[in-house]
């Protein structure tokens, strides 16, 4: 294959379909088929974007929400890894503990909304719980399967050689399970998201998923699919960040050292 | 952590390892004298890796006394290092940190040259599963012998490598033993891998020691008359029949073999 084909397929083929749905549904828009009452064009998008970045506002909303989400990650996978760890060295701890988290596991988190307006009522604490409690699940489970899976021999070797126990968490058992918790991060920075877009939406005074109601009531649908777009792009973001935590953490796995 | 460079003397008094119903080695004795070479042959199952366990005080005997230095062990043996079959490296560790994270407080110029022993200082800042599986070997042997133990517990260590690697191993590890003089011994499936490094044959079956057989060939060892004759008189042993004139395969219980043993 020629330079000039490989430079497509590789950077320029990916991107054929969006671009494509995009004009076509801008000229779609310009024309009239669809109306902007239903959805709005790509364009009247920028120009929300446009507007509300000039007032300021969109970059209020958007340190807010990612404020609330990355507070409630932080928090829950603090929580998550210290359990999973826990549980994961000392057979005692995940005797008394591994039930209940389990069945806490299976309630889905958001069923809780109603409660935890009750508790928290509408402010800053709610959601930030909501996120906390939505991310330490998928941290527990990741780091405590990746202390369980370890490799026993390595295990014994450690004992062999008399590791203390600075060292074999340090050395052995931490690296050991840092592939699963890596993955914990990922799978939670997911659901923080969510979590946050449910929360929000149901009640906030500020943040994206207020913008995004508040503009559902005055029918300003291209701020509507603004908020889209903008928790698309959060997302994404997100996604990139564990991606580069993988990639600089794992330097000594097989698929790692394939990616560097 | 008791560290020099002479061997220890071994001795297992009245050994009895039992697993439940099983018993695995029964009413075992057997003296290693300081800086032996001792090999232990046998088929899967006999309880040789369980003999070299309690030799590292991984497992403990039901009953009878494994003595080091005249000084019974309890709990892990401190003058022994083990090589398993699987190199055991830590994968996210390099080459040179795997052989450092062993020593209490690491020295580099120790560790460069247990590295360089082994003809591996030049890959000390590779990954491990940039290794072949016979350099992955050689960075456990640096491992266990970067302390210079007084007694080195080799379990199978070559019984995955290909034919060629696990002779240029074997060489290895007899000029290694041959320079520092600890006391070695190896579990090993290969019954001319035992007698090519041994001092001593041993052969366990039923949980109790069928043979005992010193080799006095000169090293490095090659595979004359004398050589062969040893060998099928372990052989025979271990098959169990009389006769010696077997043309059946050299390597005993290579097929199947179950990487550890109960």
């Amino acid at each position: 294959m020629s330079r000039w084909r490989m430079w497509f397929w590789n950077r320029v083929a990916p991107w054929v379909l969006p671009v494509a749905v995009l004009v076509i549904w801008q000229a779609l828009g310009s024309a009239g088929v669809i109306s902007r009452r239903i959805l709005p064009t790509p364009l009247g998008v920028v120009d929300a974007a446009l507007m509300l970045a000039r007032q300021g506002v969109l970059w209020t909303y958007i340190a807010t929400s990612a404020a609330r989400a990355f507070s409630g990650f932080f928090i829950g996978a603090t929580v998550g890894f210290t359990l999973g760890t826990l549980n994961g060295i000392s057979k005692k701890a995940s005797r008394l503990l591994d039930t209940p988290i389990q069945m806490i596991r299976t309630i889905p988190h958001l069923a809780l909304v109603p409660l935890v307006i009750v508790w928290f009522g509408i402010g800053e604490q709610a959601k930030v719980f909501l996120v906390a409690l939505g991310t330490a699940i998928p941290m527990y489970m990741n780091t405590y399967f990746g202390i369980q899976s370890l490799d026993p021999g390595l295990l014994e070797m450690a004992r062999v050689y008399r590791f203390s126990r600075l060292k074999m968490f340090g050395r052995v058992i931490l690296p050991g399970a840092l592939p699963s918790v890596l993955s914990g991060v990922r799978y939670s920075l997911g659901v923080m998201w969510v979590t946050l877009i449910v929360a929000e939406t149901i009640s906030a005074n500020s943040g994206i998923g207020y913008m995004v109601m508040n503009a559902q009531e005055f029918m300003q649908m291209n701020i509507v699919v603004l908020g889209v777009v903008l928790y698309a792009l959060l997302g994404k973001l997100s996604d990139v960040i564990a991606r580069v935590l993988e990639t600089r953490l794992l330097r000594w796995h097989p698929i790692g050292m394939q990616a560097v | 952590m008791a560290v020099g460079n002479k061997g220890v003397s071994v001795r297992l008094v009245g050994v009895q390892k039992v697993y439940g119903q099983r018993v695995v080695l029964d009413d075992l004795d057997l003296r290693i004298g300081k800086g032996e070479f001792i090999a232990i042959v046998g088929h899967s199952g006999t309880g040789k890796s369980t003999l070299l366990r309690l030799l590292a005080g991984l497992e403990q005997p039901t009953r009878g006394d494994v003595l080091i230095d005249d000084s019974p062990v309890t709990g892990l043996t401190p003058t022994a290092r083990v090589m398993f079959q699987d190199a055991r490296l830590l994968p996210w560790l390099s080459v040179f940190d795997n052989v450092a994270v062993v020593l209490p407080k690491p020295d580099k110029l120790q560790v460069e040259q247990a590295l360089d022993r082994v003809g591996l200082l030049e890959h000390r800042h590779r990954w491990p599963a940039q290794l072949s599986g016979g350099q992955r070997q050689r960075v456990a042997l640096a491992r266990a012998l970067v302390v210079r133990p007084p007694l080195l517990l080799l379990d199978e260590p070559l019984g995955a490598l290909d034919a060629l690697t696990r002779l240029e191993m074997q060489s290895l590890i007899e000029s290694l033993w041959r320079e520092e003089r600890f006391t070695a011994v190896l579990v090993t499936h290969d019954v001319s891998e035992a007698v090519r490094l041994a001092d001593r044959v041993i052969c366990i079956a039923d949980g109790r020691i069928s043979l005992d057989l010193e080799v006095p060939l000169p090293r490095p060892r090659e595979r004359s008359s004398s050589f062969l004759r040893l060998e099928s008189k372990v052989l025979a042993t271990i098959l169990g029949r009389g006769s010696a004139d077997d043309n059946e395969a050299h390597r005993v219980g290579s097929r199947g073999a179950a990487p550890m043993e109960a």
